[in-house]
């Protein structure tokens, strides 16, 4: 009996994940990050935008240090996706969920020449400032830029991991060169009512 | 004490009603007790034989999973090794594949395989009651179709609570219906999910 309920825990817990919310903004909660060395990098902090262009949305209020400006973003969140207002494109798809590992997916975009492809990576424990997080998601982000005048195709690269109940606690972004660089950390968060 | 507050949440509904399984074939059986003709208690009519069944059953699950996954059919094969006429040794597996609720592109596999202990009673020569208890072993796996590729698996740990009632209208043949209480566990959680069937098959 014990051995066979010590196969429990296995390193994929598929029924904690899939009962788990990954994407628990909702009007009220906010969150700090800021980069490796420390120093500020943005406050997120989410509300009740009522419905917009005919579902339910939350407002998404960006505010890096100053002088840079704050960006509003209009999210909508459904058991199944999470999606983006895009003011060219209306709804775009932003992250399917559940999340399952290796899914993968293609994200609209407005930018001329951009394509962007997500795949959900395995599950991490990731430690930031807020706290060590287990069967945090690695959601990695690929932007190819085609550049009609030299023929190339430059790739960028974004990976943020999402913690069960929290949402996203890292972040760290790779150049067309290869340099990666840390932009996010979650420092501390309050999930709203 | 949050941790037994849920606890009890997770196990109350189910233990509840194999409690109530158990006990009303218990009362079926005393009531019924005097008109063993043939045989008493331990000797009965009882057959120390085992017997075989497949068992379309549907799988409903409870607790945390159910906002996540929908009750579905699956079929369950089940193995019964008389040791008295009073106990078995089960032995058992089944298939099912729940559809998402929120996204109906998501697929969850469950497949247990367990063993365990059965304590049956005959009357009458034609109706058994029994209940039963097992460990299990589950594989799980969820996927996603249509939107998109991959899946994540495991392996989970469980036991499993079943009580049922068999006709036996001919010596070789069985009837009945069962319930089932599958408790899958993972780190710091347990799933329930209640599984009702229909069994036929055989028996010697």
């Amino acid at each position: 009996m014990i051995a066979l309920v010590l196969v429990g825990c296995g390193s994929n817990n598929v029924l904690n994940m899939l009962t788990s919310n990954y994407a628990p903004y909702r009007p009220g909660s906010s969150y700090t990050y800021v980069k490796a060395d420390g120093s500020p990098a943005y406050t997120l902090v989410v509300s009740d935008a009522g419905l917009v262009a005919g579902k339910a949305a939350l407002s998404v209020l960006i505010t890096p240090p100053s002088p840079a400006p704050s960006v509003t973003e209009i999210w909508a969140i459904s058991g199944s996706r999470m999606e983006l207002l895009d003011p060219v494109l209306g709804w775009t798809l932003q992250r399917q969920l559940p999340y399952i590992t290796n899914n993968t997916w293609r994200v609209p975009t407005s930018t001329p020449n951009l394509t962007s492809e997500i795949v959900v990576e395995a599950p991490e424990t990731v430690i930031v400032p807020a706290g060590s997080f287990a069967s945090c998601f690695k959601i990695h982000t690929k932007d190819y830029l085609y550049n009609p005048g030299t023929g190339l195709t430059s790739t960028t690269q974004t990976y943020v991991w999402a913690a069960p109940g929290v949402g996203d606690v890292k972040t760290v972004s790779v150049d067309a060169l290869g340099i990666s660089t840390t932009d996010a950390l979650l420092a501390s968060y309050r999930l709203g009512p | 004490m949050a941790l037994r507050g849920r606890r009890g949440q997770l196990f109350g509904a189910p233990y509840i009603l194999f409690c109530v399984l158990g006990v009303s074939a218990a009362a079926l059986v005393a009531e019924e007790a005097p008109a063993i003709v043939v045989a008493p208690a331990e000797s009965g009519d009882g057959q120390r034989g085992g017997s075989f069944t497949l068992e379309p059953a549907f799988l409903i699950p409870a607790g945390a999973l159910a906002k996540v996954v929908q009750g579905g059919a699956g079929a369950n094969v089940n193995f019964d090794i008389g040791l008295s006429p009073r106990w078995s040794m089960i032995f058992g597996g089944a298939f099912y594949d729940l559809r998402g609720s929120l996204n109906p592109d998501l697929h969850l596999v469950l497949a247990p395989a367990w063993v365990g202990l059965r304590h049956k009673a005959q009357f009458q020569r034609w109706v058994e009651a029994y209940a039963d208890i097992s460990v299990a072993g589950t594989y799980a796996k969820a996927f996603l179709t249509n939107s998109g590729t991959g899946s994540i698996e495991t392996l989970d740990g469980g036991g499993i609570f079943g009580a049922g009632l068999d006709l036996i209208p001919l010596p070789w043949l069985v009837l009945g219906v069962s319930t089932r209480v599958h408790m899958i566990i993972e780190p710091g959680q347990v799933y329930p999910l209640l599984q009702m069937g229909l069994r036929l098959g055989v028996r010697g």
